[in-house]
């Protein structure tokens, strides 16, 4: 069997298909690993500004305080920032930044449409009204050229290259003949193609998953990164297998090299343009994105009822967060006014935005149903969920801020009420942000059941590709 | 002391195969022993590529059975092509390998071993090919150079059967004569040779025996010795006429 | 005899599988499309209409106050679908839908529809646009990639030579024959989508609908002239096919991503974080730098105080509050103006780099030409931020008028106005901008595809002589 490989090796490496494949997936696949790592080369820079910016303005105003105290400084009351309202409002607002995904250099996916930081403040509901980075809108129409979308859609197209002819090929090139009168099994010279096509497939997969993370240069000294990059090599694997079973299957039907070439591009085109299309369509028309400016709409019109009702907010407030130094004193101040009828706008806008985060949750949900539909889909999603693109994460992040948010507000609330001044000391024990990643049984729980399906199919295809397919093709 | 004749190497009992409607082989009987060339003349479609390709199990008779040295060829295909050498008409082979590579491809498939590459060597040469051609990839060799391959493959099998498919067909007459006497010098080695071809003059020249086929029988046979040029073309074509 | 060989190729390909199939496929992929499309451009429209107006009411109903509160209420701008959006949406999905018009500050655009929409859909979704320009073009080199090459290996392409049939004939003939097959799928198509926009937009959408059948026409007509020319010269039919493939890869994929790469590249764009700082550093200092915002106000108080010849600001004429704000508003319009306007223009940079793809790939001519006829492109949402900030601009003027001319020295903050001066300002409306103007905008685009038929028409005549055998 070796020298069969060895022979067949031998009869492919001098045919210009393979070095032209060759040729073209490394040449997109160093490109797109460059247009990676440029995209979070630039992402880490903007977080690193905003960083140091949070640094400079955190250290100034814990060097203007005690002057404060001390009075041989002065600023406006407005611009104190000793003042809880102040300081929570803005002045010690901190970054809730996003770090680039694991693997975003591989899989820029979503990140580039997606807010990766804001400041968070005291204000309403920030998750609603992020502010998105700048970016030509035409060129988010354009899309990226990563290794996600080299792999989902020119890999399958140079693994077709490959073994769309392995039958038909010894066919029409006048060989079969001369190799079937040979005492050999026909399965077994076909073992060989087919074995030496699967080792290049593998090979090509393990290779761009390793080649590109190391040329956009991840860190593969840490274990979490390498283990994902383990597990998206796998899935780049399992793509890839799949692709070689679907040839194997045509290769059974006995059809014509090129007729094999025509029947493989009708694949690749259901499975990467018509099924997603007919997926996305199923998406919208289901689930259709809520609206925001309809909660814009909304939310104009709780805080116009709240401040009709200003003095209800007021108690309302008071009595929900008691603590207060002084309730006279607070009923009058106009911070605790404004936090009140935040409060108040708020408590009525609650049920629309839980309706808003379920219809947005039901939409992915229902995303990750439609995959299914394609391999490709199911490949994108977990290629994406690994890399730590999509638009999971981004809903992870989305909690996480929420609840740093509340901390956040509760905080300067209580000091507020309290009508506590801030210091350097209390300043630097306010809370902090800290990104946590999702844990591996959250993503596994949410790949595993695509990814497993399409294990299923790549082997029943593939199993049922093998066995039929013949070399000889006797018509007795 | 009474003669025993050797078993033939090849033998058709009764073979017969339909396609359809059309009968293709129609209880054909043929043996050639060793050291014998058997002829096979016919038009196209008369059933002389069916008749080989059933030898080859490339094709399952629907009865009637095709033998090499005893053994049925679709009850062990493997065992007997073992034996056999086949040299289509035209011998297509890797076009980007050489001549010595596409014999060492051929003969690993052949022989299930690791051939020497100075024995394959020698066997091109002994086919008729020049030390500069065995490097030479075959994508530029003529008809009679890749058949000389086909012959060196038959030589590295040590095949003691020769099945031929219009071997003479698109050669020039210098080649042609060529092939003439490695046809003889496989004969004389002691292989049995099936040979189907057109060619009159070749079949009388370099066969032991002569067949004649029409619609999947055989109509006439004759030893070559038996019978001149001119009459072997009449009795061809009065044949071919009813 | 050019009709001849045309309905011959006519009749060969309508009988064929392939068209039967593939063309099937992409005009079931077109009606998804498009209908779909429609559906949610009209509920989107519907939405955005609907929510200007209630925002507009709330501004209206406003309860007595402060103008400058009133200023700081401001009002939401939503932008409104364009006719043809549902066609091709252009950049909606990527650019924001909403802005907050408020005082002292110009808003960044919010709520990309691309941030709520799933990986899924961005990867699969594909707008009557996209299969107008990635998937006909490939249903075009299924039908012709063998007119030339299938028919030499056959042989009959020796026998048509062989009666004398001049080579240009056999050209246009067989592109006649091909477009009649295309005929087959796109009119019904372009039928559909006519009653559409009419039902929704009347005459002015038409016309629209009209130049943008003429762009993908003259793009088709390239596309076809390209595949007739590969497959008369290629060695066979699977040759034909495979370079033809490469050629729609390469078009559709792969150099539309790499001119955006490069576009981006040449000419980069601040984050916003950086815009930002830039912005409340002008603001701060003024544009040039030199005037911080204490010193320029003392300044225009020294400036007003001397004109007007007394020495306090409450002598003055006017309420002063009042006018120092509007003056900070202007300075402030100014700052914002600059900035947003050098940010637009960088955008308007980038777009026209990316068209230097062109020339290896024309449907990024085609795809910006078609955004621009649809009303979806940049330049069209830069025409409503600036409209909408136009009208900003009027209303805080109007709110800070009102103060410097109706409010006495010391009510400048608790002077209050009523609805009379809330419905003095009109509504907002947009004007989109006409047809005419948006194809202005799109001239180098227009140029490069005329370049593209020029080249095309240029092909057909070289083709003098092919290959027969």
């Amino acid at each position: 069997m070796r020298e069969l490989m060895a022979f067949e090796w031998r009869v492919l490496r001098r045919e210009r298909t393979l070095w032209l494949v060759l040729a073209i997936f490394i040449g997109l696949g160093a490109y797109a690993s460059a247009s990676g790592a440029r995209f979070t080369g630039e992402r880490r820079a903007a977080i690193a500004e905003l960083i140091t910016e949070q640094c400079a303005r955190l250290d100034s105003i814990a060097a203007l305080m005690p002057q404060l105290d001390a009075g041989t400084d002065s600023v406006p009351s407005f611009l104190d920032p000793r003042m809880p309202a102040i300081a929570g409002r803005g002045a010690a607002a901190q970054y809730a930044i996003l770090p680039p995904g694991p693997l975003t250099a591989l899989s820029i996916g979503q990140a580039d449409v997606q807010p990766f930081w804001a400041q968070v403040t005291t204000r309403t509901k920030q998750t609603f009204f992020v502010n998105d980075e700048i970016e030509n809108p035409a060129r988010l129409l354009a899309g990226r050229l990563d290794v996600a979308f080299v792999i989902l859609v020119v890999f399958p197209l140079l693994v077709l290259a490959l073994t769309f002819d392995v039958v038909a090929g010894e066919r029409e090139r006048g060989t079969l003949a001369l190799v079937l009168a040979q005492p050999v099994e026909p399965r077994r010279v076909l073992g060989a193609k087919v074995g030496l096509r699967a080792i290049l497939v593998a090979g090509m997969a393990i290779a761009l998953s390793i080649g590109a993370a190391v040329a956009t240069g991840l860190p593969l000294s840490d274990a979490q990164t390498v283990l994902r990059l383990i597990a998206w090599s796998g899935v780049v694997l399992l793509y890839g297998a799949f692709w070689f079973s679907v040839a194997l299957l045509v290769n059974a039907r006995r059809l014509s090299a090129a007729a094999s070439a025509v029947a493989l591009l009708g694949a690749w085109l259901l499975v990467i343009v018509v099924l997603p299309a007919l997926a996305a369509a199923a998406i919208s028309v289901t689930h259709p994105a809520p609206s925001r400016i309809a909660l814009t709409t909304q939310l104009r019109e709780a805080t116009d009822a709240a401040a009709e009702r200003r003095q209800d907010a007021v108690a309302t407030f008071l009595l929900d967060h008691p603590g207060a130094a002084s309730d006279s004193s607070a009923r009058s101040d106009p911070f605790v006014q404004a936090v009140a009828l935040q409060d108040a706008a708020e408590r009525t806008m609650a049920p629309h935005y839980v309706a808003f985060d379920a219809a947005l949750d039901a939409q992915r949900r229902a995303a990750e149903r439609f995959r299914l539909l394609s391999p490709a889909l199911v490949v994108q999603g977990a290629l994406l969920d690994l890399s730590g693109s999509g638009e999971h994460r981004f809903r992870h992040y989305e909690r996480q801020f929420d609840r740093y948010h509340e901390t956040w507000r509760e905080t300067f609330t209580a000091r507020m009420l309290r009508q506590e001044r801030l210091n350097a000391a209390t300043l630097a024990a306010l809370p902090a942000w800290m990104f946590v990643e999702e844990g591996w049984s959250t993503l596994g729980a949410r790949l595993a059941p695509g990814l497993l399906i399409l294990l299923t199919l790549v082997l029943a295809i593939g199993v049922s590709g093998w066995r039929a397919l013949d070399l000889a093709g006797r018509t007795a | 002391m009474t003669t025993v004749t050797p078993s033939p190497l090849l033998e058709a009992r009764g073979l017969t195969k339909r396609y359809g409607d059309t009968l293709a082989l129609d209880t054909l009987n043929l043996s050639v022993g060793a050291g014998e060339v058997y002829c096979l003349l016919g038009a196209n479609g008369a059933g002389k590529s069916t008749t080989i390709n059933c030898f080859l199990d490339f094709v399952r008779p629907d009865a009637g059975s095709a033998m090499i040295g005893g053994t049925v060829a679709a009850q062990d295909p493997i065992g007997t092509k073992r034996r056999l050498a086949y040299i289509p008409e035209t011998v297509m082979l890797y076009s980007n390998l050489s001549a010595l590579e596409n014999l060492e491809y051929f003969a690993t498939l052949a022989t299930g071993g690791r051939p020497v590459r100075a024995e394959l060597a020698q066997h091109l040469r002994t086919a008729g090919l020049t030390d500069t051609q065995l490097d030479q990839r075959v994508g530029g060799f003529s008809k009679g150079m890749r058949q000389k391959v086909g012959i060196a493959i038959a030589l590295a099998k040590g095949a003691d059967v020769l099945l031929l498919d219009e071997p003479t067909s698109g050669l020039d007459p210098k080649a042609s004569n060529e092939f003439h006497r490695l046809l003889g010098l496989m004969r004389d080695r002691g292989a049995a040779v099936l040979m189907a071809t057109h060619d009159l003059f070749r079949a009388k020249e370099s066969g032991t025996r002569i067949g004649i086929m029409k619609a999947g029988r055989k109509v006439a046979e004759l030893r070559a010795d038996e019978i001149g040029h001119a009459d072997l073309e009449q009795l061809y074509l009065t044949h071919m006429h009813d | 005899m050019l009709r001849t060989i045309a309905s011959k190729e006519y009749r060969e390909l309508l009988r064929d599988g392939r068209f039967r199939w593939a063309g099937g496929i992409v005009a079931g992929l077109l009606l998804v499309a498009g209908l779909a499309g429609f559906i949610a451009w009209r509920e989107q429209a519907a939405q955005r209409d609907a929510a200007q107006a209630t925002m507009q009411a709330t501004w209206f109903n406003q309860p007595p106050k402060n103008p400058h509160s009133a200023a700081h209420y401001g009002l939401w701008a939503f932008k409104p679908q364009m006719p043809l959006a549902f066609v091709d949406r252009g950049v909606d999905p990527y650019a924001g839908t909403a802005s907050w018009l408020e005082a002292h500050r110009m808003n960044e655009f919010r709520f990309r529809p691309a941030m709520d929409a799933t990986a899924a859909q961005r990867f699969g979704e594909w707008t009557a646009a996209g299969v107008l320009q990635q998937l006909i073009p490939l249903l075009i080199i299924l039908l012709g990639f063998s007119a030339f090459a299938g028919e030499r290996e056959r042989g009959t392409l020796r026998q048509l030579a062989s009666l004398g049939v001049p080579t240009a004939t056999l050209l246009r003939g067989k592109a006649l024959g091909v477009t009649a097959a295309l005929a087959v799928l796109c009119v019904p198509a372009a039928v559909i989508g006519a009653a559409l926009v009419t039902m929704s937009s009347g005459a002015s959408g038409l016309l629209r609908l009209g130049a943008l059948s003429t762009v993908y026409l003259a793009y088709f007509g390239v596309i076809l002239t390209v595949v007739l020319v590969v497959s008369a010269q290629a060695r066979s039919a699977r040759a034909a096919l495979v370079t033809l493939l490469a050629l729609w890869a390469a078009n559709g994929l792969l150099v539309p991503r790499v001119a955006a790469d490069v576009a981006q590249a040449a000419f980069p764009t601040p984050t916003a974080r950086e815009f930002q700082a830039q912005v409340q550093r002008a603001l701060a200092t003024g544009i040039d730098g030199h005037s911080p915002r204490g010193a320029r106000a003392d300044a225009l108080r020294d400036s007003v105080l001397r004109t007007n010849g007394v020495s306090s600001v409450d002598s003055l004429p006017f309420n002063y509050d009042g006018f120092a704000m509007q003056r900070g508003e202007e300075h402030a319009n100014e700052v914002y103006a600059h900035y947003f306007a050098q940010l637009w223009d960088r955008f308007g940079q980038q777009d026209r780099a990316q068209l230097v793809g062109t020339v290896v790939a024309p449907v990024i001519a085609v795809r910006f030409l078609s955004m621009g006829i649809a009303g979806t492109d940049f330049g069209q949402h830069r025409a409503f931020a600036e409209q909408a900030e136009a009208y900003r601009q009027e209303f805080n003027r109007v709110m800070n008028h009102e103060i410097r001319d109706q409010a006495r020295a010391d009510e400048s903050f608790s002077y209050q106005a009523d609805s009379t001066l809330w419905r003095s300002i009109p509504a907002f409306t947009y004007e989109a901008p006409s047809l005419g103007h948006a194809l202005a905008t799109h001239t180098v685009s227009l140029t490069a595809l005329g370049a593209w038929l020029v080249l095309a028409a240029l092909l057909v005549r070289r083709e003098r002589r092919i290959e027969v055998a």
